[in-house]
């Protein structure tokens, strides 16, 4: 695969958010706002790609054995320098996506491309990925935020839309408005490509961060 | 005794870590297709979340803690639970096979559920005691159970039902787990009526 | 035969030795050194920036208490003393302009915060929502400044009309959150004067 492929493949082909399924709950929880959703995506594609790049240095170096204690160490790691870089310098962001910050660690996109790419290919590649696939993050937060912002509050970016020409529709801001805008966005994607860009029919467990470790995930999930 | 009764029934049902948190949405849609799977997975996640908040209170207040080493929580927490999944599966297996017939298939899955990992730091930023945070994981867990069951009844309904062609499978799921979340918005407000001041 | 044997036996001791190391010693030490790596990456940007987030956070929390005490000219310290649960911190303006006390009640969704200002006079110079796990759309209603300016240029507040008193009115489909509201500021009336007002 070429450099601009493996940029393009998170983005598009292989959305982690919205083709792949994966990450659903920062996905659904940090929403309420695209300004936050942007955040989110940022901060997880800094965590996504220094794990992959180190990961990718590491593979010949780290057993086994020991592969995914490794990886998550490194994970945490790096979320937490992103969490404290958060709290010094984007102190709002920090204070709003709260708990989402340490729980990056257990965001399967990151161990799942650590396990499944970076620790089989080379540096270089890893980043690309990395990058490929943050943005892909990225971009479906911000998508899923500025959609969840302009209905729920009729703001957009924190500028004021269409807040004063109707009663903006608040349970979008809520929990029940992330799963409906989530599952409408998944049904456009179903629809557009008729069906076709969209191969899971199902929430699995093979594309879980776990399955490699998991008896189960190989046999087609825990069914 | 009134003070944990709310502490109960508020992360039961009013924070439902699923429905309202967000945290472990994963195996909410994963695992919620069968019943007893949907069971089985939330025993499991109860066990492994009281378990991890019982080890992890006294390393925070013993050690993170008088140390000034707070800023470790995330990697110090990820690696306990980790250990302590596998730790359990190794028991479970060796003394308590029947068990670990039943339960022991999730167990891996447990350490990268961001609920498990999300109750023993959210516990810490509440203040809680030692028994409120225990209290606090284990209604976490049964609302997390709570959830799944439900969905999961829900979930064997929906699956002969005639949806447009765009919103079958996922789509419809998200879109029921919507409505189940706005059923749950229904007992904000609820516990101090049932419990008083 | 003897000493074939003897040979053998500790070729494979040497060969379980080294398995041994493969298997167990080795993925250990790697763990370990990964961690020790980590750590010490941890530390080294604990310390660039703990000054950064303790400055910034002394900064927010002055423009916050200037937003409900003007007067105070963002310059605050706080007020050490034993309060009950429901306060949360008192500061002083360094000028002598007046306090700025943090108060604490259940709302409708959970724990409310309140930020209230109170000038040398003892009257209030402005109330502000800071935390609160209140529904968008209806408890919100109660936080907007438009609705908090009533608290503004108050001694004495009530919700019953007691006379001498100013009455604060609900909101409607707010009436729980504002009511949290309306006893979060009385508490830090209450307190204010326990104190024996500004200094």
């Amino acid at each position: 695969m070429n450099k601009l492929s493996l940029l393009t493949n998170g983005i598009i082909k292989e959305n982690p958010v919205l083709i792949l399924l994966l990450g659903t709950c920062p996905t659904l929880a940090v929403t309420t706002s695209a300004v936050n959703g942007l955040g989110m995506g940022v901060s997880t594609m800094a965590v996504l790609i220094s794990s992959n790049i180190v990961i990718a240095l590491l593979k010949n170096i780290i057993p086994d054995k020991v592969r995914i204690p490794s990886f998550i160490v490194v994970i945490a790691g790096f979320v937490t320098i992103v969490g404290l870089l958060l709290q010094a310098y984007a102190p709002e962001i920090n204070e709003a996506l709260g708990l989402f910050i340490p729980l990056i660690v257990v965001n399967c996109i990151i161990l799942g491309r650590a396990e499944m790419f970076a620790s089989k290919n080379k540096v270089a590649d890893a980043a690309f990925d990395g990058i490929g696939m943050g943005l892909g993050f990225t971009f479906a937060l911000f998508l899923m935020g500025s959609i969840r912002e302009l209905v729920g509050s009729g703001a957009w970016m924190g500028i004021k839309l269409t807040a004063e020409l109707f009663d903006p529709i608040s349970v979008f801001m809520l929990a029940p408005g992330a799963f409906f805008t989530y599952g409408c966005l998944v049904a456009l994607i179903n629809y557009l490509s008729q069906g076709k860009a969209i191969k899971k029919t199902e929430f699995g467990c093979a594309n879980c961060a776990s399955a490699a470790s998991c008896q189960l995930a190989g046999k087609g999930g825990c069914e | 005794m009134q003070e944990m009764m709310i502490i109960l029934f508020s992360a039961i049902l009013v924070n439902n870590f699923v429905l309202v948190k967000f945290l472990g949405i994963c195996p909410f849609l994963g695992v919620s297709k069968k019943m007893d799977s949907a069971v089985g997975m939330s025993l499991a996640v109860i066990f492994v979340m009281v378990l991890a908040k019982a080890v992890t209170y006294p390393i925070q207040t013993g050690l993170l803690v008088p140390l000034q080493i707070g800023y470790l929580q995330t990697i110090v927490f990820i690696l306990i639970i980790a250990a302590l999944v596998q730790l359990v599966e190794i028991t479970l297996k060796r003394y308590v096979p029947a068990l670990h017939q039943s339960l022991g298939v999730y167990l891996p899955l447990i350490t990268t559920n961001c609920a498990v990992l999300g109750v023993t730091i959210l516990n810490i930023d509440e203040k809680y005691t030692f028994f409120q945070s225990l209290l606090n994981s284990f209604g976490a867990g049964v609302g997390f159970l709570l959830a799944l069951v439900l969905f999961s009844g829900i979930r064997q309904r929906i699956e002969n039902n005639d949806f447009p062609a765009a919103f079958k499978g996922v789509p419809a799921v998200l879109i029921a787990a919507s409505i189940v979340s706005l059923s749950f918005m229904g007992f904000s407000g609820v516990i101090d009526g049932l419990f008083g001041h | 035969m003897k000493t074939e044997d003897m040979q053998a036996e500790a070729v494979q001791v040497v060969a379980v030795k080294a398995s041994s190391f493969d298997e167990l010693i080795k993925p250990s030490l790697v763990l370990l050194l990964i961690c020790l790596v980590v750590t010490a990456a941890l530390a080294f940007t604990y310390q660039a920036t703990a000054p950064v987030i303790a400055q910034i956070n002394t900064f927010n929390a002055n423009i916050a208490r200037g937003e409900v005490l003007p007067q105070g000219e963002g310059s605050f310290s706080p007020v050490n003393a034993q309060y009950p649960e429901n306060v949360a911190e008192v500061y002083q303006a360094d000028n002598g302009a007046g306090m700025v006390l943090t108060t604490m009640d259940k709302g409708f969704g959970g724990q409310l915060t309140v930020m209230v200002g109170i000038d040398s006079e003892g009257a209030i110079t402005g109330v502000k929502v800071t935390k609160h796990a209140e529904t968008p759309g209806l408890g919100t209603k109660a936080m907007t400044a438009a609705y908090l300016s009533q608290y503004q240029g108050q001694k004495a507040i009530t919700r019953s009309a007691e006379s001498g008193k100013t009455e604060i009115d609900a909101i409607t489909g707010a009436t729980i959150t504002s009511n949290a509201v309306f006893r979060a500021t009385e508490t830090a009336l209450a307190q204010y004067k326990s104190l024996g007002g500004a200094r």
